[in-house]
């Protein structure tokens, strides 16, 4: 699990293929977080 | 000269270095460095580079001196990833496949016998086809994973340079798998460690052949 605040959450599709996740061995899923979305930090 | 790159958590670098220097010169690289003029082969060691943070090698693939790395390699450079090396240059997509924990989820550290497969690499040219070569190795995650596919595929462009002998395979890679090249032959990674196998008095110099080899390569384009 890895637990993260952005400002632009359309980016972390590309943050996973890139860094986070190597697909070759690796399944990743978005959460994202609406409470703190609501506060205008996304998670 | 041979560079030797050291990361940030690596640790066998200076082990490399004292390989090298049995075929010629080295020097270390520090991953900052993106000026690689002047160096005509490059070993990326064993460690835990950033601290194995995320994946090991996932974090160095990106270090600045990786970037001149993979040029380095595109021009036909020499470079070995050994260990955590051979982890970057997976991460980094200069070669196929990638590492997992090993099958027992049990840190690893023994000596291990290997066979050589293909010899055409730039690393594996002095060796006979089915030498086998006495080295150690020392990894939490060394098996050896790609798709059936993948491995076909590698396996027809005579890119698989080492197994582990019969019998021996200690992580559960695939088929055996202990090093690969790139489909050029002048990109080699692989798990087991030969700069721990350049003297008898540790009780093999087998590993000394890959070394010797790597500095008799032709200098990349750029050099």
């Amino acid at each position: 699990l890895v637990e993260l605040e952005t400002d632009d959450p359309t980016q972390l599709d590309a943050l996973c293929e890139k860094l986070l996740a190597n697909p070759l061995i690796e399944d990743f899923e978005i959460v994202l977080d609406d409470e703190s979305a609501s506060n205008g930090s996304g998670k | 000269v041979i560079g030797v790159l050291q990361f940030p958590g690596s640790c066998d670098e200076r082990d490399a270095v004292a390989a090298c220097e049995r075929v010629g010169e080295a020097r270390l690289v520090w991953h900052e460095e993106t000026d690689l003029s002047g160096i005509d082969a490059i070993v990326v060691p064993g460690g835990f580079s950033y601290g194995d943070y995320l994946r090991a090698g996932a974090i160095a693939r990106f270090s600045p001196a990786m970037e001149a790395v993979a040029s380095f390699a595109a021009e036909g450079g020499p470079v070995l990833g050994i260990c955590n090396g051979f982890q970057v240059l997976c991460e980094a997509g200069l070669l196929p496949g990638a590492l997992l924990p090993n099958q027992g989820l049990r840190f690893i550290c023994r000596q291990v016998d290997l066979v050589a497969e293909s010899t055409d690499s730039l690393f594996t040219r002095g060796l006979e086809p089915g030498a086998r070569l006495s080295v150690p190795i020392k990894h939490m995650s060394g098996r050896y994973f790609a798709s059936d596919d993948q491995l076909d595929e590698i396996e027809a462009n005579g890119q698989v340079a080492f197994r582990y002998a019969p019998g021996e395979n200690p992580n559960g890679s695939v088929r055996d798998v202990a090093g690969v090249t790139n489909p050029a032959g002048n990109v080699l990674g692989l798990m087991p460690h030969p700069e721990h196998a350049v003297d008898p008095l540790t009780g093999s110099d087998d590993g000394l052949a890959l070394f010797t080899a790597m500095a008799s390569a032709p200098a990349p384009a750029s050099a």
